[in-house]
Order: structure tokens, then C-alpha cells, then sequence
């Protein structure tokens, strides 16, 4: 029976039923099914599931526009989530849709829930589809290996396409240091280089003090401190407790010593350091590129940035966000053509030009726009020479809500960082022990 | 005008006038109790029926019994959310209603309209700003070592105080923080309270010879006693909810020494994705809240006096 029906026929004269029905149906590899784009008057009505700011959100609104003028009889949704409230609750949303049998056909979604979603069998597998598509193809070989591997299944499968990226940099104010007489920080500079550039910045009393250093206290921000000292939150395979290492020991005990031994950073609650920092209050903070958009729009210029201090390691951290066609997608090919869009070139080039995330192709950053504020501004991507992915279990937000409990209770004085560890490895081991028993089924 | 009257008769056939009266009685209320069966009982059933499931959303729920509800009997942070949680509300409750009274008080005296309105719409202010943007300026204001408050402190000699970073300073705060934001709340409801005392209490009293005092102990702290009672139950239940507060000013720390009950369900149902037990924990407080608010109608029979 599937030898008498043309495929290109049934995608055309069907109006594109969901290729992947289609696929199994007729017994057909997926990637064959969806390497036909479907034809430009193909009616229909796409739901993108989305997130970020309001400056993305008009950037996407472009691709959308620059697919409508490939499909203008389809209708695309956006479902834009102005920065969640964690990615738990935003995965909470997307599940109570998939559970009420509201459609989504794309999902957009950073590297904190992707485990997530694709343990819970909400995407669709993409490696068919790439094989079999030359344009999606493209798109994988623009972005760097280790943006597009982050995103991946434990088994390797690709259900993401990279839609954006940060990594954790420091960000140094040049004038500062040249009126406190230091030379700008070198590349491969330590720990002990950074606590004295930072003692040396540090100066003032009351209202008048500046500080040298500003941290950035959230999981992300702080696990810069972790990988370059050659440890991490959570074992190299992001399944079990990796807190009862003695580096992850050294490591704390360091932050917590540049607010409360040194005083070269101010006590972290309560404290913004991408306000601090343009205000001049302290001398260096550690971010990706994302506060970039505000500098530019206050036209604050004293920032440049240099790699993290290392330890036992020169290993910065990034995170990265993905598209993926949701399963419950009616339309997938009309999906996949409207993620080519998304992951357009184009919209990287948008995204250079806003300042937000890093965009997923490093081409894009080869022009003026992206290389002329800050001086350094090739670091960002150099950073990708050394560098691993934030630990992103499927239980993500609940290994952030332990750690970060338990380093907040630390950098509180409310408990050792001995203490407070050995209470965060018990938790989280127990926290891994039931996800590992949950992916058993 | 006779058809109007046949239809009418027709819409509501044999009924006495007093049934009819019911009849249009319940249909005006009908649109309120849709609404508290659809947004308030039927949620709170659910819940309840949600409380003995390990619960998921996508791939199906087992039937477990109490098991959430022994969990509890072994979970030392239900224990410390659950203090936290009390200590807010019996200073968020005392000083919310105290200061709102204190305010109520003063501005019902014989001040100019602009100036009596002027002041209502200063105290009032903050009860109308989201609870986001107060968040960033309290940050700012609490900041230990860039914070607002401690740059005049250290100006008298005091040394900075971690306001949000201690964890006996940070509850202060938060409790700070709610009575800024909510005691203009109070104080019109007072306010209110204290206008509708018919002031020939107070003349009759002044002629027998009362004095201040005893024309505020003896006339209006009785006149205002169910007001005061409205004030005590609504910022009783609130302040069990607590919520918003704290999520956007400490998110519960450091540590827990923040964390209220409410915070608590909210992050183990969205975080872990532990319904079945966020839905056991939420039923324990509507528990509380209903055992609490039914005490507080029953003591309310010896000091409220109703006119």
C-alpha cells in the first residue's frame, strides 16, 4: 500500500498531517518524511513555546516574519514566557499544556531543562531529520561541536538546534585598574593573581568603598569557581553528588573568603552586581554577555572582559538554549521549516546586534558590531577552547534549589562550609539517588 | 404590560411571592458561588484527592495512601518553614493592625481635608505597588555593604547589619518589609471603622467628664471592635499565605530561615516535581488556617460588640 502513494503527493494534497504519523504509518524513516519542505501554500497554525526578553522576543518575531513570507497562509504563536521564573515552573507550563492537549509544535527551552523535556518525551528526535535535510544539516555545522553536543540526549540523540549561548567571563572596568596602577588582567592569570588585583581595588570606607570584586551568586555564576579548579557540583556524567570533593571544599572556602576573609566583595544578598559593576562600585564581576544590551543602551564603555582565574584549571562554564519540535507537533515539517528561521543566520546577526546571548554561529560575530565594544570581545567565543556545560540533570531545579540553599546558608556564617557541604552532598546524593530510581521507571 | 407580566409568570410558574423573591435572591448570588465552586472547592478538592497520589502530570498517578502525609512526620524542613511561618504572622499581624490603628487613630482627628488626604494617600501608597519592584528597592535599601539603611546607620556609629544575609536579621526584615508595604491597608480600614462612631458617644461622654483615654478604651476600641476583628482574621489568613514577600526579596534564605509554608509547597511542586506531597503540606495549612479562623470567631464573641 505505501508504494501506491506518493509521498510528495500526500504532503501537498493532504494538507501535511504530521509526518511523523505519516512516517509510521507507511513504515518510512522519519528523516525521509520530512525531507520534503512542504509546499509555500501550505495552510496551517504553529505554536512556539518561548522565553526571554522583550528585545528577543522582536527578534523572533522577525524570523517569524521571514517565514511568513515562505508560508503566508500559516499562522505561527508565540507563547513567550518574559524570563521564567525558573525552569522548573517554565516545564510545569509546557507539561500541564502537553497533559490539557494544547498544541505546541516548537519548544523553546535552555540547557537547565532540556534533560527535562526529553525525559518526559516531549521532543522529537532530530538526528533522521538532519541526515535527510541539507538546510538543517547546515545549521548543525555553523554552530560549534561543543554548543550542539550540550544539548543532546544522555544517548547522544539530537533533539535541540543551539539557539543561543553564555558563558561566565569576567567583566573588568579598564579605567579602575589603570588608576589603581594594574596592568589589565592577563589571560592565563590565577586565583592568587585575581585575590591581589582585587585587594589592590578594593579601597574606601561607607558609602565612598569600592570594591574589587562583585560575585555573582547563582548556581551559573558561581560555577566558574568549580571548573576551574577542576571540580563540579555534580559527578562528569551529571548523576550523582560530586559535593564531598575536596576541591569542591577548596573552592568554597575561597569565595567565601573573598566577602568574609578579604573583604574584596560585598556580603552577596541583596546585591546586583550587573548594577554595582556600570555604577562603578566595584572594580570587576563575572557574567556572560547579557548585561552587554544595558551597557550599550546607558552607554556605560569602562568594560572589557578576560577569562576566568584559574586554579588547577583554565575551565569557564556555558550554558545554551535550544529549539525542538515538540511531539505533540500536528504539522512537523511546517515545524522544522519554521525552526531553519529561528536558527537563522539572520537571527544570529540580530542577536549581535542587540547585545543579549551569544548567537549559536560564530560567524555571525565576524563583523565590526560584535568586535568593536569590548575591546576583547573575541574572548567570548576563545572561551570554547576550555569549557563545559553547566551540570544540567533532569532534576535541575532541584539540585539548584539544594546547592544554592545550602551555599547561601555558608555564605551566611549560619554554617561552616564543611558543614554546609556535608548537609548539600547528603541532600543531593539523596535528590540523584530518586532520579536515578524516577529515569528506571 | 399584561404580556410582560403572562411571560413573567411563565419564567417562574407556581410560586408564592416570597418563593419568587428566593428564587431571584439566588440567582443574584448564583454567579458568586459558580465561582467558589469552580476557582475555590473544586481546586481544594482536588488537592485533597491529589494528596494521596504520587502525582505526575504526564505519566500517570499511583494511589499511595497517607504516605505524603507520614513523609511529613520525617521532613525537618517542614518543621522550620512552619516556625518561620508563625513568627511572621504573629508580628506581621500585630504590627500591621497596631501601626494601622496608631495611623487611623491620628489621621481621624481634625485635620485639613487636603492634609488628611494627603497623609491617607501617602500611607497608602505602598499597598498599590507590585510586590516586584518594592523587591528592588528594599534590596537596595537592605544591601549589608552597599545597602541604603546601614550608609545612615554607620553615620551613628552603628556597624553595617546583615539585614538579608544573617538568619535572624533576614526575617526581621522580611517582616519590615510586609508591614511597610500593608499597613495602609489597616489604616483605611480603620479609618473607615472610626468615621462610622457616632459622635454622640463622644460628646455624652466628654459631658460626664471622660478624658481622652478613657473616651479610646471605653468608646472607640469597642465601637471598632469588629473592625478590628475583620483586620485580625484577613491579615491572619494572609500572613499564613505569606508568599510574594519573601520570594522576591530573600527567596526563603539563607538557608530556610525565610521560607514560609506556602514557599515551601511552591518549590517542592514545581522544583522537584512532588505534587502528591506539595498537595499533602497545602492541605495541612488549609487545616491550620480553618481551625485557626474558626478559634478566632469564637473568641470574638467575648470582646467584638456588634452594634
Amino acid at each position: 500500500m505505501s508504494k501506491r502513494i506518493s509521498r510528495r503527493d500526500f504532503l501537498r494534497y493532504t494538507g501535511m498531517g504530521s509526518a511523523a504519523a505519516f512516517a509510521a504509518a507507511y513504515g518510512m524513516p522519519l528523516g525521509t518524511a520530512l525531507a520534503q519542505a512542504p509546499p509555500g501554500d501550505t495552510e496551517g497554525h504553529l505554536v512556539i513555546y518561548n522565553f526571554g526578553g522583550a528585545q528577543q522576543q522582536a527578534m523572533y518575531n522577525n524570523a517569524i516574519g521571514r517565514f511568513n513570507e515562505r508560508y503566508p497562509n500559516v499562522v505561527v504563536e508565540d507563547l513567550y514566557i518574559p524570563w521564567p521564573e525558573g525552569w522548573g515552573h517554565y516545564i510545569t507550563n509546557l507539561k500541564l499544556r502537553a497533559a490539557s492537549g494544547l498544541p505546541v509544535d516548537i519548544i523553546a527551552i535552555a540547557i537547565e531543562g532540556t534533560r527535562e523535556t526529553i525525559f518526559e518525551d516531549l521532543v522529537l528526535p532530530m538526528d533522521d531529520a538532519i541526515a535527510a535535510d541539507e538546510d538543517l544539516q547546515a545549521i548543525v555545522d555553523e554552530v560549534e561541536p561543543v554548543l550542539h553536543d550540550a544539548l543532546k540526549g544522555p544517548d547522544g540523540t539530537t533533539y535541540y538546534f543551539t539557539r543561543e549561548w553564555n558563558n561566565m567571563i569576567i567583566h573588568y572596568n579598564p579605567v579602575k585598574f589603570e588608576e589603581a596602577g594594574l596592568d589589565p588582567p592577563a589571560t592565563d592569570w590565577t586565583w592568587e593573581d585575581f585575590l591581589e588585583t582585587a585587594l589592590t581595588l578594593t579601597h574606601g570606607e561607607g558609602g565612598d568603598k569600592q570594591f574589587g570584586f562583585a560575585l555573582p551568586f547563582f548556581n551559573f555564576g558561581l560555577t566558574p569557581w568549580w571548573h576551574t579548579n577542576g571540580t563540579a557540583t555534580l559527578t562528569e556524567d551529571w548523576s550523582d553528588s560530586n559535593l564531598d570533593d575536596p576541591k569542591m571544599l577548596e573552592s568554597v572556602k575561597f569565595v567565601h573568603s573573598l566577602v568574609h576573609e578579604h573583604g574584596v566583595a560585598p556580603a552577596v544578598e541583596g546585591v546586583n552586581p550587573y548594577e554595582l559593576f556600570p555604577a562603578g562600585t566595584v572594580a570587576m564581576t563575572g557574567a556572560g554577555r547579557w548585561p552587554f544590551a544595558n551597557y550599550v543602551s546607558t552607554d556605560y564603555r569602562d568594560v572589557d572582559i578576560t577569562p576566568w582565574p584559574r586554579k588547577a584549571a583554565g575551565t569557564t562554564v556555558f550554558g545554551s538554549g535550544g529549539w525542538a519540535v515538540s511531539k505533540s507537533a500536528n504539522n512537523v515539517p511546517l515545524a522544522i521549516e519554521l525552526i531553519k528561521d529561528l536558527a537563522a543566520f539572520a537571527t544570529d546577526e540580530e542577536a549581535v546586534a542587540i547585545g543579549t546571548s551569544l548567537p549559536a554561529r560564530r560567524s555571525a560575530t565576524e563583523n565590526e558590531v560584535f568586535n568593536s565594544f569590548p575591546a576583547n570581545a573575541h574572548r567570548f567565543f576563545g572561551s570554547l577552547e576550555d569549557i563545559k556545560p553547566v551540570p544540567s540533570p533532569a532534576n535541575f531545579a532541584e539540585v539548584e534549589s539544594i546547592f544554592m540553599r545550602h551555599m547561601s546558608q555558608i555564605m551566611a556564617n549560619s554554617v561552616t562550609p564543611e558543614q554546609g557541604l556535608e548537609a548539600a552532598h547528603a541532600e543531593l546524593s539523596a535528590a540523584m539517588q530518586k532520579l536515578a530510581e524516577r529515569m528506571a521507571g | 404590560m399584561r404580556k410582560g407580566k403572562a411571560n413573567s409568570s411563565r419564567l417562574l410558574p407556581e410560586m408564592t411571592p416570597r418563593h419568587r423573591e428566593a428564587f431571584v435572591g439566588y440567582l443574584f448570588i448564583l454567579p458568586t458561588y459558580v465561582g467558589f465552586i469552580i476557582f475555590i472547592l473544586y481546586p481544594l478538592i482536588e488537592s485533597m484527592r491529589i494528596s494521596f497520589l504520587d502525582f505526575s502530570i504526564l505519566r500517570g498517578s499511583t494511589y499511595i495512601g497517607l504516605d505524603n502525609y507520614m513523609q511529613m512526620l520525617q521532613d525537618p524542613r517542614l518543621r522550620i518553614v512552619y516556625a518561620n511561618t508563625i513568627v511572621f504572622t504573629l508580628f506581621a499581624v500585630f504590627f500591621n493592625a497596631g501601626i494601622g490603628l496608631i495611623l487611623a487613630v491620628m489621621l481621624n482627628r481634625r485635620l485639613p481635608i487636603l492634609m488628611r488626604n494627603l497623609y491617607r494617600s501617602i500611607f497608602f501608597f505602598p499597598v498599590l505597588i507590585a510586590h516586584t519592584y518594592i523587591a528592588v528597592i528594599w534590596e537596595f535599601l537592605y544591601a549589608q555593604d552597599t545597602g541604603v539603611i546601614n550608609y545612615y546607620l554607620s553615620f551613628l556609629g552603628i556597624e553595617p547589619i546583615p539585614w538579608l544575609s544573617n538568619v535572624h536579621w533576614a526575617m526581621a526584615a522580611i517582616i519590615i518589609l510586609d508591614v511597610w508595604k500593608n499597613t495602609g491597608f489597616a489604616m483605611l480600614v480603620f479609618l473607615a471603622g472610626l468615621q462610622s462612631i457616632p459622635n454622640e458617644y463622644y460628646e455624652a461622654a466628654q459631658l460626664d467628664g471622660a478624658n481622652e483615654r478613657q473616651l479610646f478604651f471605653r468608646i472607640t476600641i469597642p465601637m471598632l471592635s469588629p473592625t478590628i476583628f475583620f483586620i485580625l482574621v484577613i491579615f491572619m489568613i494572609g500572613a499564613l499565605q505569606v508568599f510574594d514577600t519573601i520570594i522576591v526579596l530573600t527567596a526563603g534564605g539563607p538557608g530556610d530561615a525565610t521560607r514560609s509554608v506556602v514557599l515551601y509547597i511552591y518549590e517542592i511542586a514545581f522544583r522537584t516535581f512532588n505534587m502528591g506531597y506539595a498537595a499533602a503540606v497545602s492541605m495541612t495549612l488549609f487545616a491550620i488556617i480553618l481551625v485557626l479562623t474558626a478559634c478566632q470567631f469564637w473568641i470574638s464573641r467575648r470582646w467584638v460588640h456588634y452594634e
